[in-house]
């Protein structure tokens, strides 16, 4: 325990001298190593061959596929087509951005997929429009998460078959507190922009005239509307799966790009593929890195000795849910997002069924803390993500990320533990479970 | 004590849960505080095929896995079809002392890893996805145009285009949303342990029995010849009678699983003997001749000879 | 010897980018091609998965080594925030360096470690048999890159913290002249 405080503390320190955070995630893993005397010969096979899942391949794909959207024009006329609608709306525009993670979340299955594919396009309009640059990669990075509320989501899948619960059932359980997120940052967004002058808000204009606008920015936009048409109905229809659809999606902007909007020739296809492969290889380093660290912890079984270590302290059922609460957040930090879900499930779930929590009532638990964990820094490998994404530093999008937690992700959380009818409302209505 | 990390990637449910219980139960009490044993359930330590080559690697010290050809191809003979097509035969065969016991111990001492047993699991079927409507009997012409979801290896792809349908090989992360969502019809390799898991997108359940699921329960040979005598009679006997324990019972598990899936209300379909035989005829035909390019025709007639009665 | 340096270093980083859009293409073309097969041509692409895993770690390992050169890493500091003399910046970013090239070596050397592993137990891919040194080549060409760059970082690159660094990757910062300021 004292060995993982003081790991915590270097990882702390070197977060914050501006270390890369892979390197910083390798140092962890090293140092852990040598204070436990653990072997580290297979630390880096086995991250290889984490990063070596298909389904990983969605996120190169959709990183990819967004800068060639974004340098194709299929993005411009996608928000000039969304800003017909909301541009006399002050904040509008990032609550738009809210909203589409929580759509995106029923295409892919993770948030980092969410960051690339939204992020990309909406944080330099957002910037465009006046939006502090730190504002809008918070923005972004925070609703990343969203993707991971709404089915279908990577980790609740895995954590669902590993536990022996219905997959469908706890899918459901975190729509109702993924869309109460998305409402409340929706809020937050309102409230921070209203005092806001620098952020433009087009002028009000008649109903006939707006409808106008939006007939012409619908026209302009049908090749770039077409896409998110495509994207869902085929993975909804069978076509391909949520993985193949980041590659039907890149191979789509390329012909669109190219032969009806114009935006791609030779020169700014090449520009924008290394562009996002360049972009995707830096959240690679540091994903590749924590499934490093990840896996010293779980050879030492951290997360177990954690475990017991907090639910030794009481017997209090309140108080053994906050600490469980408080010990996703903390694996949330120390590990990948899928071992994560493994380790919720084999150390956790057992101790919460113990306690009389409906399973599926603690998967939604698990589902919005381990998203938490992911932008809570200092380890928080979404938001640095959005942070590179939006070309913001550390210090401008890390108290706007502090609004949104303190006051729409950690409410909802603790909402979630203490009142299971948000989980079981809609497993119960649509399946029936008891 | 001897610090050993013992690892296997199974849910909750599956059978390697149980099995564990007793081995690390068994060994407690005929080896006390000899081993400090880590656990690792789950698949935190990575996917069976990565667990098969860290035991390989000595980094696991034991661990229940699969047979995985990446490493040795003759073991594409353990998903070979039909090879035991009820429980009687699967134990005569694979059961403590089977008649193959002795040809995996020698491919598996060749990977740097001592079999302690093979484990059941369970007999394996086809699932239809909700909403689909089809009910594959007769092979091959019921088959035409199914899109099954096979495994990534080359013999479950064989088998089932042989048996008429369309394989597509897929990894089992993406199964459960291509079942919800229909970009195949059906899987194939499912024992009712994953029936059930994915119960809720499933709609149909042939029971074909086209193969039987074995787990390993193997050792880092290294670590194993580094124990003293006593500590690996301890090992093996806990092993026995874990597996002892597993070939009793995994029949009633099977069954308690079926009676589960059919109450859930998934159609349970059984083949008639006729059927049966068309099926039987297919694989022993073409598949069985097939596979003798991959492992030698040696290997293939040992299969013959162990499973002729 | 500086001109040879800066001719590799052009070569090897044209070179890298043009290994990432040919793996992109590759990438996505493979996966849209299986789509077509299974969705039209009710065919299957048996290989599909293992042979867009090994693009796909190519595509990774060639992106963390552009990634190195042009300083491009995800940071998280708040040294910004900090007024700190431009000397000890350039210790702080040294030092940054030296840890990094350590990380480097100290995984670079496991990974050599598995590759020899894996020829060893002569391991194959499951469907096409290939030798599964050939997925583990991307990480040893990565690695190796890698460190070298990093040395670079220490001691041909000037130790000064430029507006690039840390930031999204900016191909200015990867020319040697230009980043010394
Ligand atoms: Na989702
Ligand atoms: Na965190």
């Amino acid at each position: 325990m004292t060995t993982l405080a003081l790991i915590m503390l270097l990882i702390v320190i070197l977060l914050l001298v501006g270390m890369p955070v892979a390197y910083v995630f390798g140092v962890g893993a090293i140092g852990f190593a040598l204070f436990t005397g653990k072997s580290m010969s297979y630390l880096i096979p086995h991250a290889f061959w984490q990063l070596g899942s298909f389904t990983l391949l969605s996120l190169p794909l959709f990183i990819i596929a967004g800068a060639l959207m974004g340098a194709s024009g299929i993005s411009d006329r996608l928000v000039q087509f969304v800003n017909a609608f909301v541009g006399p709306i002050r904040g509008g525009l990032g609550s738009v951005t809210i909203v589409t993670c929580a759509l995106f979340g029923a295409i892919a299955g993770s948030g980092a997929s969410a960051i690339a594919a939204i992020g990309s396009i909406m944080i330099p309009k957002m910037v465009d429009q006046g939006y502090p640059r730190g504002y809008a990669s918070a923005l972004v990075g925070c609703s990343s998460v969203l993707a991971l509320l709404i089915p279908p989501s990577i980790p609740m899948i895995i954590f669902a078959l590993t536990g022996g619960l219905s997959v469908a059932a706890a899918f459901l359980s975190t729509i109702i507190p993924g869309i109460v997120i998305a409402l409340i940052y929706c809020l937050i967004n309102y409230i921070y922009l209203r005092k806001s002058d620098n952020v433009q808000v087009e002028e009000k204009i008649s109903l006939p005239e707006r409808s106008r606008v939006i007939a012409k920015a619908s026209k302009e936009a049908s090749w770039a509307i077409l896409m998110p048409v495509i994207m869902l109905g085929g993975i909804y229809g069978g076509i391909f799966t949520p993985t193949e659809a980041a590659a039907v999606a890149l191979a789509y902007t390329l012909p669109v790009g190219f032969l009806i909007y114009r935006g791609l020739n030779l020169q700014t296809a090449m520009t924008a593929i290394i562009r996002g492969a360049v972009s995707t290889g830096s959240i690679i380093a540091m994903i590749f890195f924590l499934f490093v660290m990840s896996r010293v912890m779980i050879m030492e079984q951290v997360p177990q000795q954690l475990s017991d270590f907090l639910i030794s302290l009481s017997d209090n059922k309140i108080v053994i849910l906050l600490l469980i609460n408080l010990l996703l957040i903390l694996i949330g930090m120390l590990v990948d997002d899928v071992s994560g879900s493994i380790l919720a499930s084999i150390i956790l779930l057992p101790v919460a069924m113990d306690l009389g929590v409906h399973p599926i009532h603690f998967a939604a638990i698990v589902g919005t803390n381990l998203g938490l964990g992911n932008i809570t820094p200092p380890c928080a490998p979404l938001l640095y993500m959005a942070g590179s994404v939006g070309n913001a530093q550390f210090n401008e999008y890390l108290k706007p990320t502090l609004r949104f937690i303190c006051l729409g992700h950690l409410p909802v959380v603790l909402a979630v533990t203490f009142i299971p009818d948000l989980a079981l409302f809609l497993p119960r209505l649509l399946m029936g479970i008891e | 004590a001897e610090e050993v990390v013992f690892a296997h990637a199974m849910s909750k449910e599956h059978i390697f849960n149980p099995i564990a219980d007793q081995f690390l139960a068994a060994l407690e009490q005929k080896a006390p505080g000899a081993f400090d044993v880590k656990y690792h359930p789950g698949g935190d330590l990575g996917d069976w095929t990565s667990q098969f080559e860290q035991t390989i690697a000595g980094e696991i010290g034991m661990t229940m896995t699969f047979p995985a050809t990446d490493f040795d191809p003759r073991l594409n003979i353990a998903s070979l079809g039909l090879v035991a097509s009820n429980w009687e035969e699967a134990t005569r065969v694979y059961g403590p002392g089977g008649s193959l016991v002795s040809t995996y111990e020698e491919i598996y001492a060749g990977l740097n890893m001592k079999l302690l047993a093979i484990l059941p699991v369970d007999f394996a079927g086809i699932a239809i996805r909700k909403g689909e409507g089809k009910v594959p009997v007769n092979f091959p012409e019921d088959a035409a145009g199914i899109k099954v979801r096979v495994p990534p290896t080359q013999i479950a792809i064989k088998r089932f285009e042989y048996l008429g349908f369309n394989p597509v090989p897929m990894p089992f992360s993406e199964l459960y949303t291509a079942l919800q969502l229909g970009s195949v019809d059906g899987r194939t390799f499912g024992p009712p342990s994953e029936i059930w898991q994915m119960r809720d997108v499933l709609e149909t359940y042939v029971f074909s029995r086209d193969f039987f699921e074995q787990g390993a329960f193997v050792v880092n040979m290294d670590w194993w010849n580094s124990l003293d005598a006593s500590e690996q009679k301890a090992l093996q006997a806990s092993a026995d009678d874990a597996s002892k324990w597993a070939w009793k019972e995994a029949e009633s598990i099977s069954e308690g699983l079926i009676a589960d899936i059919k109450a859930f209300g998934i159609d349970v379909v059984e083949l008639t003997p006729e059927q049966n035989a068309k099926m039987g005829q297919i694989i022993r035909d073409k598949e069985w001749t097939w596979i003798e390019s991959t492992v030698g025709k040696p290997l293939v007639d040992r299969i013959r000879t162990a499973t002729a009665h | 010897m500086k001109m040879f340096f800066e001719r590799a270093d052009h070569y090897l980083a044209v070179a890298c980018r043009f290994c990432l859009v040919f793996l992109t293409l590759f990438l996505t073309t493979m996966m849209a091609a299986a789509v077509f097969l299974r969705y039209v041509m009710d065919q299957s692409f048996p290989a599909i998965e293992e042979l867009s895993i090994l693009v796909g770690l190519w595509l990774y390992f060639i992106a963390m080594v552009v990634v190195t050169r042009e300083r491009g890493h995800l940071t998280g500091g708040i040294l910004d925030l900090l007024n700190l003399s431009t000397r000890t910046r350039a210790l702080i970013k040294g030092f940054n360096d030296l840890v990094g090239l350590l990380v480097i070596c100290f995984f670079g050397y496991y990974a050599f470690k598995y590759l020899f592993f894996v020829m060893k137990i002569n391991r194959v891919s499951t469907n096409l048999s290939w030798p599964t040194a050939l997925w583990v080549y991307s990480a040893i060409a990565g690695f190796t890159l890698m460190a070298i760059y990093k040395l670079r970082d220490l001691f041909i690159h000037k130790n000064s913290y430029t507006i690039y660094d840390n930031k999204s990757p900016h191909s200015k910062d990867a020319v040697l002249e230009e980043v010394s300021r």
